[in-house]
């Protein structure tokens, strides 16, 4: 497991630090006044706040960049366009058998409802 | 009408009791359902003011969920945070929205349609929780706004042409140059960004998520709504054009579901989820109202009313996490059947509902709408079969996530659900799942 006396100070470390962090959690938790301070729900953690303030203000640090503006150009505008054009295609061509008289009377309209 | 919007009006000298407001909507909701064996095109005429298939549903959809509202949002009434004010603002929403779904004019339509714009800002701004409601409520009011400026214009174009700007007597317009698709853009964008479509529809999860569960469930329930009944009212004006854009909608409509269907299963924010699923429903019934046939207006119709109902409801469960835990976040709110075991119940019928399995109106919608899209174009399957599939993935992804799995350490112990709660989910649920049983309540 440990690589040299480096990673075992480095072991040691994390372990301190999570010790830390876990005697934090399990004072708060047991705390006997809980009960009396009313305010119920989960802990309040720092980290996992900053982690929903990141996904809530994501759209505040966009920066139009080329690459980005390429990726949406890509990803969003042209399967719409693309798939809009293939719809359009195959209504035209339909619209122009009907008017050309190659749809028999019976097969004008969807059958399966 | 007037025999529904004067006891309306009458309620809003009640707003000091909630109680006596609770059940004169209650009541007022079940005078609305007495009409539902009409059979004629247009009944409860007065006044400019009338209801037709469409509307009638719609009306009964608004008091309903007001009703629910009234129920769900039984903290504010406890801490007497401005109580009276809140039954205000929601009684006059209620009474613009009545007036929008059963106005026989376009103008008096509009009118209603941006004034019901301000009792959800003030729902927004005044018993929101976060000082990010502030942007939600200025992204929903300049977004509806700046799209619906441009519909007034063209109803007053219209009404110079025309002479007259009754629903009813619509003249269908004929022309193709550039002008008319510039018309026809204006008056079809204002409800597109309302219902929401994909590109605009950056305003609804900001609202969804910064609005109280009063605000949301309006929003979710009915608010959307507004955009499909708009456009079906508006699109008489434009049947020609129509044919001419129809493929962009559809498309947009489906690639912008999968999309967005595709970025649900990204949120953490419970909230968040629900409402991109909203954005998912309705671009499937946008494709549904501008296909033009008869089953897609049903499809559509039948969809609007179970989705109000279906996301009413979790956004109303999201709420009683919320109010328990404090947190919106689906990895503090997990394992939820081990914390509130009955309340699984009600996240379970709703969701599936929500993903549409039978017996839900979801389903009925969606089968409907899938067979018009498909009938239109058969290319189409592509899109609609990973709209369905991935639609079911979100909804499975909330739902086990939330409620499987050990739950969060931290979680202080709560009630598991209070009878009123139980209450508002059971009659978001029972419209929800019984009424397909006679649809043709709800069909054209």
């Amino acid at each position: 497991m440990a690589d040299g006396p480096e990673s075992v100070s480095a072991i040691r470390e994390r372990a301190a630090i999570k010790a830390a962090i876990k005697r934090e959690y399990q004072k708060q938790v047991l705390n006997p006044y809980r009960h009396g301070s009313g305010e119920g729900g989960a802990l309040f953690d720092p980290a996992l706040q900053r982690f929903m303030s990141m996904r809530a203000t994501q759209y505040d640090f966009f920066r139009p960049t080329p690459k980005a503006s390429l990726l949406g150009t890509l990803m969003i505008v042209a399967p719409i366009l693309g798939y809009g054009l293939l719809l359009k295609r195959d209504k035209d061509q339909f619209e122009k058998k009907i008017r050309t008289g190659q749809v028999a009377y019976a097969d004008r309209e969807f059958k399966f409802y | 009408m007037l025999k529904f919007i004067l006891p309306l009006i009458l309620l809003m000298k009640f707003n000091k009791e909630w109680k006596v407001s609770q059940v004169g909507l209650f009541f007022l909701s079940f005078l609305i359902s007495v009409n539902c064996y009409h059979n004629f095109f247009l009944f409860n005429s007065g006044f400019s003011l009338g209801m037709d298939y469409i509307s009638y549903i719609m009306i009964l959809l608004s008091v309903w969920i007001v009703s629910l509202i009234l129920i769900s949002s039984q903290k504010i009434k406890n801490l007497n945070n401005f109580s009276s004010s809140f039954i205000s603002t929601n009684i006059f929403l209620l009474l613009f929205l009545m007036l929008t779904f059963s106005s026989m004019d376009y103008l008096m339509f509009y009118i209603s349609f941006e004034a019901s714009l301000i009792p959800t800002l003030i729902l927004i701004l005044g018993w929101g929780y976060q000082p990010e409601r502030i942007q939600a409520g200025i992204y929903m009011l300049f977004y509806t706004l700046a799209f619906s400026l441009p519909l007034l214009v063209s109803l007053l174009i219209y009404y110079f042409l025309t002479g007259s700007l009754v629903i009813s007597l619509g003249v269908p317009l004929e022309g193709e140059n550039y002008l008319y698709k510039f018309w026809y853009m204006s008056t079809v964008l204002a409800f597109l960004v309302k219902l929401p479509m994909f590109m605009f529809h950056l305003w609804l999860p900001k609202a969804h998520v910064e609005a109280p569960i009063a605000g949301s469930m309006i929003l979710a329930g009915v608010l959307l709504k507004l955009g499909g009944y708009g456009l079906i009212r508006v699109l008489i004006m434009f049947q020609e054009m129509n044919k001419s854009f129809c493929w962009f909608w559809v498309s947009l409509g489906i690639v912008g579901g999968v999309y967005i269907s595709l970025m649900c299963m990204r949120q953490v924010d419970m909230k968040s989820l629900i409402a991109y699923s909203s954005v998912v429903h309705m671009s499937l019934v946008l494709c549904g109202i501008m296909i033009f046939s008869l089953w897609g207006l049903a499809g559509s119709v039948i969809l609007m009313v179970g989705h109000g109902l279906c996301s009413s409801g979790l956004f109303c469960l999201a709420n009683m996490v919320y109010e328990r835990t404090g947190s919106r976040s689906l990895m503090v709110n997990k394992g939820l059947l081990a914390f509130m075991p009955s309340m699984g119940l009600w996240w379970f019928l709703l969701s599936v509902s929500n993903m549409a399995s039978p017996p839900s109106l979801n389903l009925m919608g969606e089968i409907m709408l899938i067979l018009t899209v498909l009938s239109w174009s058969k290319i189409s399957i592509l899109g609609i079969s990973l709209l369905s599939f991935f639609s079911a993935a979100y909804t499975l992804y909330m739902y086990s996530l939330s409620q499987h799995g050990i739950f969060y350490n931290s979680l202080y112990s709560c009630c598991s659900g209070k009878v009123s709660e139980y209450l508002s989910l059971f009659l978001h649920w029972l419209p929800l799942n019984a009424m397909i049983m006679n649809s043709t309540l709800l069909m054209i």
